[in-house]
């Protein structure tokens, strides 16, 4: 059959498509699964580490599901930090969901409010990567949502799998005053994976010095202080590369 | 005491997850609750992509710099530290092998082998 669905019967599609687009997600984030569990797995680690009890640790586990989330704010509770700053630095390390989330309207748009807010829940990295990969421009948005629920899911499960066998690993490890620095070195490597520009090097290298200068100002004003100047300094190099390509195209 | 189990107040670390929670998932629903094709463009777009990576530089720079921050800065002792040490090394593995995971791997293995060592 054509393309040219009537209005009323786009919201109960046959299961067949739904089912074979929720597949085709699985079948796209399959490969992505193994560094969910592993990321779980040291998040885990650190949030028992960090002096967490089990049901604390588990608890944020099945509330906050975002690992750039948990392991940033690991540090500060042990830091004993105020809320305040908590949540500005959780704010500022999750801007790139209200990105996502723009994508993702576009995608959800239609569907019954609880379930669009279900959905959006569960976007992840991983997920909405293997989403972007997977996804044809001019598909119903049955099979749309049916696709990144296919690539979401997996991704939810994977990584509670990961946290929970993490959770268990930790209790294992003899304990240690040091070993709270393991959540540290995954951010590390995290932000170490960001810098793939010359803009994005000049935010980390920026921020990082006003970081190290203003780390005696109340904290959080460094924080705050760090993240504008990052920014600024990424978007005057963006500046001026568009100006250099500029000239170059014209003359 | 940090790396005790269970060493903060429980009731500031439940208030801390709720809080962080209810972030988490209210940066996920702006633009699901929004009406529809208002999306951050121009220089907005620009300077949210750019704002993770700088929150994040900020938050480790003074963990991982701290051996070079303490009295002892400038000691060949401060520059062996471990934590600094092994973040380089993570470092060192994304750019290498492009995988966050390895990079995690080989600085916590970095880190275990020196710490031993110290």
């Amino acid at each position: 059959m054509h393309l040219s669905p009537l209005p009323s019967r786009a919201g109960r599609a046959p299961s067949g498509p739904r089912r074979l687009a929720f597949r085709d997600g699985m079948f796209a984030v399959a490969p992505l699964l193994p560094g969910s569990v592993s990321w779980g797995l040291v998040t885990g680690i650190a949030l028992v580490k960090a002096g967490l009890t089990t049901g604390q640790a588990l608890g944020m586990a099945a509330l906050v599901f975002s690992g750039t989330a948990q392991l940033v704010t690991i540090p500060l509770i042990v830091a004993g930090a105020s809320l305040p700053l908590v949540m500005l630095t959780v704010f500022l390390t999750n801007l790139r969901f209200i990105i996502y989330s723009a994508t993702l309207a576009r995608a959800l748009g239609r569907l019954r409010l609880p379930l669009r807010l279900g959905l959006g829940y569960l976007t992840s990295d991983t997920g909405l990567a293997a989403y972007r990969l997977s996804h044809r421009d001019g598909e119903p948005q049955v099979q749309r949502v049916a696709l990144f629920a296919g690539c979401s899911i997996p991704v939810y499960v994977a990584w509670q799998a990961g946290i929970v066998a993490g959770i268990g690993v930790a209790h294992l490890l003899p304990p240690g005053p040091g070993l709270g620095y393991l959540g540290t070195l995954a951010i590390v490597a995290m932000t170490a994976a960001l810098v793939r520009s010359m803009a994005s090097l000049a935010a980390a290298v920026v921020a990082i010095g006003v970081a190290l200068v203003a780390r005696e100002l109340p904290y959080s004003l460094g924080m705050f202080g760090a993240v504008i100047a990052g920014i600024a300094a990424a978007m005057l190099v963006e500046a001026a590369q568009r100006r250099g390509r500029g000239t170059a195209g014209s003359g | 005491m940090p790396g005790d189990p269970g060493g903060h107040d429980p009731v500031f670390v439940w208030t801390t997850i709720a809080v962080v929670a209810v972030i988490v998932a209210a940066g996920r629903w702006v633009f699901l609750l929004l009406p529809r094709d208002w999306r951050p463009r121009g220089l907005l777009e620009q300077a949210l992509s750019h704002a993770p990576l700088a929150a994040l530089a900020a938050l480790v720079a003074p963990q991982v710099l701290a051996p070079l921050l303490e009295p002892a800065a400038g000691s060949p002792a401060a520059l062996a530290d471990p934590r600094l040490l092994s973040a380089m090394a993570a470092i060192a593995v994304v750019h290498w092998r492009r995988s966050v995971f390895l990079g995690v791997v080989a600085g916590i293995g970095a880190w275990f082998l020196l710490a031993q060592a110290a």
